[in-house]
């Protein structure tokens, strides 16, 4: 899946803004944002629940109107709050949406909400279903048809625990084995940095950053910052003194070290022995929550 | 195609509206028996299967506004439970959406007017004498149900442009029920008032046309009329519906 310079305007308010997406077979996507930043948008845009704006979408390589639709019936979807028939129960409500999708096999529908933990709800008629289980319905919905492309907007809202952590190993059993591709938008950034393997950062309808989960884990990685006048100078002693090279020059005169996190004091005492003037020396290191929010800081200020 | 018109028969038919709905007004047609043959008890003499089953075609404009019920059947309120992005989301085209809705709509009116028309029509049967203008009373409800099936294609066309359309489904309804039934008052008056065009207008409304279709008996040429104007009022609504639909935001 593919976007480009994706736009969405609702009068003068401009909810989404020439965002660019790239979606590989088998990942996870992440898309983190505030409230209101444009992460439903996208998806609803995605879902053709509303138009673009402005820009293209190409799903599995169609990009024509005609092309998205028929593309679309390989993907599944759970966007916002699930919806379903309150009058009917899991089983019908599944089956009036296999049989309208032409899905073959009554088993699908058992399948699905086996695959959702819904196996035995029984008659109950979905208006008397729990958050959690109209979370797993629309789930359940949503791989059905066993989608190529999964695209889950607040998946994990309502679910227990023990819900939290299915839903979790579901994904991951999907990415894994059937190369189920997933975007995933959530506030659980904790969550999500279980799960995803890729990230977008969006706010206030902008792109910030896409970014592996390789690179990020790598930017957020506990480390000592090393400021110094002569950063080569700075190297030679980390790695003839201290014996390590596990460590980056990030700057001229920046390094980041990622060993001897506990033993600050001796680094300072080889650098002030090498002749190296040691300016600054801080411990740093993010998760997924703090990045998120030094690159909205950062957007902000700029 | 095939599968959109299965599900919808699946969910209007897995529910209890429609029973409950189609049992009503065969409560209220078999009171309506009831009546009569009471009075025919009690010595009326002018009671027959003629005087009783000529109930039908005075009765149309009801099966017009059935329309209202059979399109809410039908659209579910898909906006208050927000299902509709449920089959756009899935790649269906908002045409089979739109054009699925109205012909299973269709599908209902004509199989809850088959019941409530044969159950009444074998109730007068049963329960009153018979005479001579049996036959002519059945002659001019054939006529008048056939004239009254187009204006009633039509009437569910205004009904499920008018779902399709408002958010709140009681609104729908009043908004019908103004284009289908105030709307050839308002022309009359224009009519008056303003331009004779107005009241030519009112006489192609489906209310009209429907309460005049007892008045024009055995007329091929105004039953060709009621179906040329109940296939327009169909078309229009269905084209503007579908118009609108196709830009609407899903929520």
């Amino acid at each position: 899946m593919e976007a480009r310079g994706l736009t969405k305007r609702y009068g003068n308010a401009l909810a989404v803004d020439h965002v660019d997406l790239h979606l590989e077979k088998g990942q996870i996507y992440g898309l983190v944002g505030r409230n209101g930043a444009g992460k439903t948008t996208i998806i609803r845009m995605i879902t053709a629940q509303t138009t673009p704006t402005e820009g293209t979408i190409t799903l599995f390589g169609a990009n024509t109107p005609k092309g998205l639709a028929a593309m679309r019936a390989r993907t599944g979807a759970m966007v916002e709050v699930p919806s379903f028939y309150p009058y009917l129960d899991a089983r019908q409500n599944l089956e009036y949406y296999r049989i309208q999708r032409g899905i073959p096999g009554k088993s699908a529908v058992e399948e699905a909400l086996e695959a959702a933990g819904l196996a035995d709800t029984g008659r109950k008629k979905f208006k008397h279903f729990s958050l959690g289980m109209k979370q797993r319905l629309g789930l359940a919905l949503a791989l059905m048809n066993r989608p190529d492309f999964l695209l889950l907007d607040e998946p994990i809202n309502g679910l227990d625990p023990e819900g939290i952590v299915e839903f979790r190993n579901l994904l991951l059993r999907l990415s894994q084995e059937r190369q189920t591709t997933i975007l995933i938008s959530s506030h659980i950034l904790s969550e999500l940095s279980n799960l995803a393997t890729c990230y977008g950062f969006l706010d206030r309808g902008i792109m910030l950053e896409e970014i592996s989960a390789k690179r990020l884990e790598e930017k957020c990685r506990a480390c000592l910052e090393l400021h110094v006048d002569d950063a080569p100078a700075a190297s030679l002693v980390l790695e003839r003194t201290l014996g390590t090279n596990d460590y980056e020059v990030v700057h001229p005169t920046v390094l980041r070290l990622y060993s001897h996190l506990d033993r600050p004091g001796e680094i300072a005492r080889a650098m002030v022995e090498a002749g190296v003037t040691l300016s600054a020396l801080e411990s740093r290191g993010a998760n997924l929550e703090d990045y998120f929010l030094n690159l909205i800081g950062g957007a902000r200020h700029a | 195609m095939r599968n959109y018109l299965s599900a919808e028969c699946y969910k209007v038919f897995h529910r209890s509206y429609f029973y409950v709905t189609l049992l009503v007004c065969l409560a209220l047609e078999g009171l309506l028996l009831w009546g009569s043959w009471l009075t025919l008890q009690w010595g009326n003499a002018s009671i027959d299967f003629c005087s009783t089953a000529l109930m039908i075609p005075v009765l149309l404009g009801v099966g017009m506004y059935a329309t209202l019920l059979t399109a809410d059947m039908v659209f579910s309120d898909q906006y208050k439970y927000n299902t509709m992005k449920n089959e756009v989301s899935y790649g269906l085209s908002r045409t089979r959406i739109y054009v699925g809705k109205l012909l299973v709509s269709l599908l209902v009116s004509l199989v809850a007017a088959a019941v409530m028309v044969g159950f009444y029509l074998l109730g007068c049967w049963v329960l009153y004498p018979h005479n001579e203008l049996d036959q002519g009373a059945l002659s001019l409800i054939g006529y008048t149900l056939s004239g009254a099936l187009p204006l009633w294609f039509g009437a569910q066309a205004v009904s499920i442009f008018c779902y399709f359309h408002v958010r709140s489904s009681t609104v729908a309804a009043f908004a019908a029920v103004g284009i289908l039934g105030v709307l050839p008052s308002v022309l009359q008056a224009f009519g008056l008032l303003f331009h004779p065009v107005f009241e030519v207008m009112r006489q192609f409304t489906p209310s009209f046309m429907l309460d005049n279709l007892k008045n024009m008996a055995f007329d091929g040429s105004y039953l060709g009329l009621c179906w040329a104007s109940g296939l327009v009022w169909c078309a229009v609504f269905t084209a503007a519906g579908l118009a609108l639909f196709r830009k609407k935001e899903i929520r």
